[in-house]
């Protein structure tokens, strides 16, 4: 068992895997954490989740981490709100906000915060925060069709080359995670349009319903062997299917 | 354990399964559906059967589906859920569904061992028990008939 | 063509055909070519078993990569901080001027490909220009034209 302290308040924590902003959530303490999915392996690209810590063998030195990264280590004191942790988050907002003016989310955080940006010149039209959840939640799906591409202010999330990924599934886990809904999905007479490429939705072969794009389906079938006309029919019909074959067992 | 025989298609157990989850009594988010033959006066009642090996379970890249060992509960977690939906394409029962309001994918949870559709069923036509070995074996029997037929609708 | 991958092949085999070495791997294959051409850097990636999009991300990380063709001889001004305040951007201007190129376009002949960089290293001697692997130090848009002659008449 681990015990360390948050805001002064001894916390002991069973489970050593956890990180400190998973400690952080679970007692209540609320701090941003745009970039963290409980779903997905963190990487700390957001900044905002940083806190100060220290130990009393550190002889009144302490640390700026972010917690989404940090494990819990025996003894250690972590503040959430120190008057150094607002002041960084407090850039960190301004710098976000910056460039992505028209966030609400971020908008709301810099009023929780009393960020303004004026002191930085803002970036047109951009929703992105580079916060790589997406390229995440991709990669954990086996798929990999959109990654990082360039560098600097160039940085971007992108397919290969700029063009409708071949691989891509459609599943809209990417769009899903997007902290700042920042990545678009539009659903219309059976196309789903996501990183410029359309995707024809299956229409339940009974009822006639739209439920998943061919390519989910397809995927489905190449990796689990799922047997492709088993695959079209809508949750509803299976269930109907399901029930007819229930019904024969009991009543005919 | 399931006894479609005694199933009056009433629509009791959909409306408190989604009364318990969503506060509203609307069939449409109910965790359990009774599917019915109202001309042949037949009905039978429908939910996820926290199957021994769940395909939903297998293709949750994010391992937010769960089987609890103990219980045998299969539990979505929506915290650590990514929406990819690929569980609802994968369930060959449809016993997961997506939730276009919520934009979360939702199944039966046995309401923490209380199933609510259990209490409300005035014919006691799905109850919640221990397995014994009388169950267990007219589950046998179900499954085998219903594998059989199953083999022949296809 | 297919010459052409057998020579990127055996790049990668000569790297053991592993996942991590794909950034020596892109490095050679960028050597060789002088830019990475999109069938090498699709061919490297399905043989090391990345995806596309990894690949890609690397070869748009790295200043050394170049998916577009680069010219035989690679201008590099340099526009770091200390060459910046002396001059530098006179000196690209120069470059486009007389090149018709524009930082980090190629000529049409492929002979000469202009980008910036942002520090080499050599701010004491500032502005400086690298021109495939000569240093120009205390430039001045007139030494440009000086420059370009060289090149022209070393190659003659
Ligand atoms: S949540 Fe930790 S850096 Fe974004
Ligand atoms: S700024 Fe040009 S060499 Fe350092």
């Amino acid at each position: 068992m681990i015990k360390i302290r948050v805001n002064g308040k001894p916390v002991a924590i069973h489970d050593e895997d956890k990180t400190l902003l998973d400690v952080i959530k679970e007692i209540g303490i609320n701090i941003p954490a745009l970039c963290y999915h409980p779903g997905l392996p963190a990487r700390g690209s957001c900044r905002l989740c940083v806190v100060e810590i220290t130990k009393p063998s550190w002889n009144g030195r302490s640390k700026i981490v972010t917690s989404c990264l940090y494990p819990c280590e025996d003894g250690l004191e972590v503040l959430t709100h120190s008057p150094k942790v607002i002041k960084l988050r407090k850039v960190i907002i301004k710098l976000l906000l910056a460039r992505c003016s028209d966030s609400k989310e971020l908008q709301e955080l810099a009023l929780q915060y009393n960020a303004d940006v004026s002191r930085f010149g803002t970036k047109e039209n951009e929703k992105c925060i580079l916060c790589g959840l997406c390229t995440r939640a991709c990669e954990e799906m086996g798929i990999e069709a959109i990654s990082m591409v360039n560098r600097g202010w160039k940085k971007e999330v992108a397919p290969p080359y700029y063009e409708p990924p071949e691989n891509c599934i459609g599943c809209g886990a990417c769009a899903e995670v997007c902290p700042v809904g920042a990545i678009e999905l539009t659903e219309t007479n059976g196309i789903r349009r996501i990183w410029n490429r359309e995707f024809e939705i299956q229409k339940c072969v009974e009822c006639g319903k739209y439920f998943a794009t061919v390519a989910q389906l397809e995927h489905l079938h190449n990796k689990y062997g799922i047997p492709l006309k088993d695959l079209k029919t809508c949750p509803e019909c299976s269930k109907k299917r399901v029930g007819t074959v229930l019904k024969k067992t009991f009543f005919d | 354990m399931i006894y479609p025989e005694k199933c009056i298609g009433c629509s009791s157990c959909e409306l408190a399964c989604s009364f318990q989850h969503t506060g509203e009594f609307r069939p449409t988010k109910s965790r359990i559906s009774a599917i019915r033959w109202p001309k042949m006066g037949v009905s039978v009642p429908l939910t996820c059967l926290q199957c021994e090996d769940p395909s939903c379970m297998k293709v949750c890249m994010v391992g937010a589906i769960t089987k609890d060992k103990e219980t045998g509960l299969v539990s979505i977690n929506q915290e650590k859920c990514i929406g990819c939906r690929l569980c609802t394409a994968a369930c060959p029962f449809g016993n997961i569904n997506y939730d276009p309001e919520e934009a979360i994918v939702f199944k039966c949870d046995l309401c923490d061992g209380e199933p609510q559709c259990v209490e409300f069923c005035p014919n006691n036509a799905i109850e919640y028990r221990e397995a014994t070995d009388a169950l267990l074996q007219r589950k046998k029997k179900v499954s085998a008939k219903f594998a059989e037929i199953l083999e022949e609708v296809r | 063509m297919k010459a052409d991958f057998k020579v990127v092949d055996r790049i990668i085999e000569s790297y053991g055909c592993k996942k991590n070495s794909l950034i020596q791997i892109l490095q050679d294959v960028q050597e060789k070519y002088n830019y990475l051409p999109r069938k090498f850097v699709e061919r490297v990636a399905r043989k090391l078993g990345v995806s596309l999009s990894k690949a890609y991300a690397v070869a748009t990380f790295y200043k050394a990569f170049s998916l577009n063709p680069r010219g035989e001889n690679l201008i590099r001004v340099c526009m770091g901080t200390a060459c910046h305040i002396k001059g530098a951007p006179e000196v690209v201007e120069e470059f486009s001027k007389i090149l018709k190129i524009k930082p980090g376009e190629t000529t049409e002949d492929l002979k000469y490909s202009l980008e910036t960089v942002n520090c080499v290293g050599a701010c004491a001697m500032a502005p400086v220009v690298v021109v495939n692997n000569e240093y120009y130090g205390n430039m001045t848009p007139g030494k440009v034209r000086d420059i370009l002659k060289k090149k022209e008449t070393r190659k003659g």
